[in-house]
């Protein structure tokens, strides 16, 4: 049962695991020009509009 | 035989990672600076949705004990109460170009951060003792 439970969790790690190699590929490119970094920061809030969405409107346990 | 996974120490590195590039000195400029606590909190928020999935998979399958879901919904809600005004003061303090009001977002971003390892850790010594 437990090892079920635990596989069941498994998938939620890939995803944890992009999230941080993305952001240790930013840290590591961060050699770009000024408008680069802006151009950075504009995808950045694109995105971040879209994942604070998915926060707000994501199930939790009843 | 099959080999036991120690999982636990990698979730909290890898979690631990993402607290690390917000606060570790690069001796960057205020943009790189904007860019990886931005990203960061990119990192943060999808995290946060993986986890939550799982676990309200599991405590709807009553795999989960009920009182980690009675935990984890109120620190769920405090989350999404939360990261939406982590993102304004990131804007704001973007748009301002104010280094102050960065930080102050930042360290918010790193104290949830921490709260949801802490859960995540919690429920895999729980759930699943055996395979740590």
């Amino acid at each position: 049962m437990a090892a079920s439970i635990a596989m069941a969790l498994l998938p939620m790690l890939p995803q944890i695991v992009d999230s941080t190699i993305k952001v240790a590929q930013i840290v590591r490119d961060l050699h770009g020009t000024p408008e680069e970094a802006k151009a950075q920061l504009d995808q950045i809030t694109k995105d971040l509009q879209g994942i604070v969405a998915q926060v707000v409107a994501t199930e939790l346990p009843k | 035989m099959r080999q036991k996974t120690s999982w636990v120490p990698l979730v909290i590195l890898l979690v631990g990672l993402v607290t690390a590039c917000t606060t570790l000195p690069f001796g960057r400029t205020p943009e790189q600076s904007f860019v990886v606590t931005g990203a960061s909190l990119e990192a943060l928020g999808t995290q946060f949705l993986a986890v939550t999935k799982q676990v309200t998979e599991g405590c709807n399958l009553n795999a989960i004990p009920s009182n980690i879901c009675t935990r984890y919904r109120l620190f769920g809600e405090h989350f999404k109460a939360s990261y939406p005004v982590v993102i304004g003061m990131w804007e704001a303090a973007y748009k301002a170009g104010n280094d102050t009001a960065r930080q102050r977002a930042e360290e918010t971003a790193v104290s949830l951060s921490k709260d949801l390892a802490a859960f995540m850790v919690e429920i895999l010594n729980q759930v699943a003792p055996e395979v740590k």
